[in-house]
């Protein structure tokens, strides 16, 4: 950095071109003197003169209609905006009915199984829904077994299974075709 | 119909008329975003922000003032803080050398001009990326448009003194940045002057 002042101040002044005559002599005399400085100044008078020369960035064309886009998108915003206030709002609805709603039933739950009765009753519960399951369960298997026995010996059973799955087919095919692709911006 | 005109029928709501304004303006404000920025995309999106920040804010221009110093001072100071937010991010650019805009290079005329030029631009944008935000506004309006002090502290919302100091400061660092990594180039004539089509 430069350090030879005043003659640092009158460099940016000569620069500006408000250097006063009495100013840029002396400068002119000293930078002819002082080696320092006068590099200084050349260093100074290039930055000028690569900067002065250096033309403007110019944008891709289109830059306007690009701009009109974009401000038409801007214009539609605030229904956004509202559309999305109005779902805040509506979700802070919700939520101010079913969480006090939620936390009632919870302590209400807790409470009743603290109760002695209620865990007898929820164990007598338990047994009784495993073995009923059970029992539907074998049932299901046994009906299941004496059906597939019928069936893989019918022919009629075949000929309906593959038509079905013919049809389901044919039914993905063209819902395909007719549905359009949703797309997302 | 002069650029006050433009701007008036703009301020009561004529989307055309502003889009007019836009045309104008879309050069400088542009180069201003590339300059300070560095980089064609983000220069693009910026003066895009820029002036879409100008039209939403057009209530507030005062007529009395430049048009030009109210729109540059929007663009200047979104680019501000788009450094300012962009050097949380950074690790380190002090080696970097950012490679000149593509519109640069479709102005030149020969090849052996044309990679000097590139040379030039390059090298340009580089000292121009290790210069503080405030210090390279000063700079890129001072010499792409030949704003005054006044014009600039306008559009910085700085005094005419800060600016001048800036100004002072910046232009020492480049020399000295300047002195380390030369860039020689050829004489272009100077640039037209900014004007708006009446």
């Amino acid at each position: 950095m430069l350090t030879h002042k005043p003659y640092a101040d009158w460099m940016q002044a000569a620069l500006d071109g408000t250097a006063t005559p009495d100013q840029q002599a002396q400068l002119d005399e000293h930078r002819a003197a002082c080696a320092e400085c006068g590099a200084a100044w050349a260093a100074l008078v290039e930055v000028e003169r690569l900067f002065r020369d250096e033309p403007m960035a110019a944008p891709r064309s289109g830059f306007t209609s690009r701009f009109k886009a974009r401000l038409a998108q801007r214009h539609s915003r605030p229904r956004v905006m509202w559309g999305a206030l109005a779902l805040g709002l509506g979700a802070v609805g919700a939520a101010a009915l079913v969480v006090p709603l939620g936390a009632g039933l919870l302590l209400s739950g807790v409470r009743l199984a603290q109760e002695p009765a209620t865990t007898a009753a929820f164990y007598s519960g338990v047994n009784a829904t495993t073995t009923f399951a059970a029992t539907i369960a074998e049932a299901l298997f046994i009906a299941g077994r004496a059906v597939l026995t019928w069936a893989i010996g019918d022919p009629r059973v075949w000929a309906a299974g593959v038509t079905g799955l013919g049809i389901t087919g044919a039914w993905l095919y063209f819902m395909r075709k007719l549905v359009p692709e949703v797309t997302f911006r | 119909m002069t650029e006050q005109d433009w701007v008036r029928r703009a301020r009561a709501g004529d989307e055309d008329a502003f889009t007019r304004l836009v045309e104008t303006y879309q050069t400088p404000i542009y180069n201003l975003c590339y300059r300070m920025l560095g980089e064609a995309g983000e220069a693009e999106e910026s003066a895009q922000e820029a002036f879409l920040r100008a039209y939403a804010q057009l209530s507030t221009y005062d007529p009395a003032r430049p048009f030009k110093t109210w729109l540059f001072s929007i663009a200047s100071h979104y680019c501000i803080d788009r450094l300012r937010k962009r050097r949380l991010t950074w690790l380190s650019i002090e080696d970097e050398t950012l490679p000149p805009h593509p519109a640069l290079q479709e102005q030149t005329p020969g090849p052996e001009e044309q990679a000097m030029r590139h040379e030039q631009s390059a090298a340009i944008q580089a000292v121009l990326a290790k210069l503080a935000p405030d210090d390279r506004a000063v700079i890129v309006m001072r010499y792409w448009y030949d704003m005054s002090y006044e014009e600039i502290a306008a559009a910085t919302r700085a005094t005419v003194s800060a600016v001048k100091s800036r100004l002072h400061r910046a232009r020492g660092a480049l020399a000295e940045m300047m002195k380390t990594s030369p860039a020689k180039a050829p004489r272009r004539p100077a640039r037209p002057m900014l004007a708006m089509e009446g």
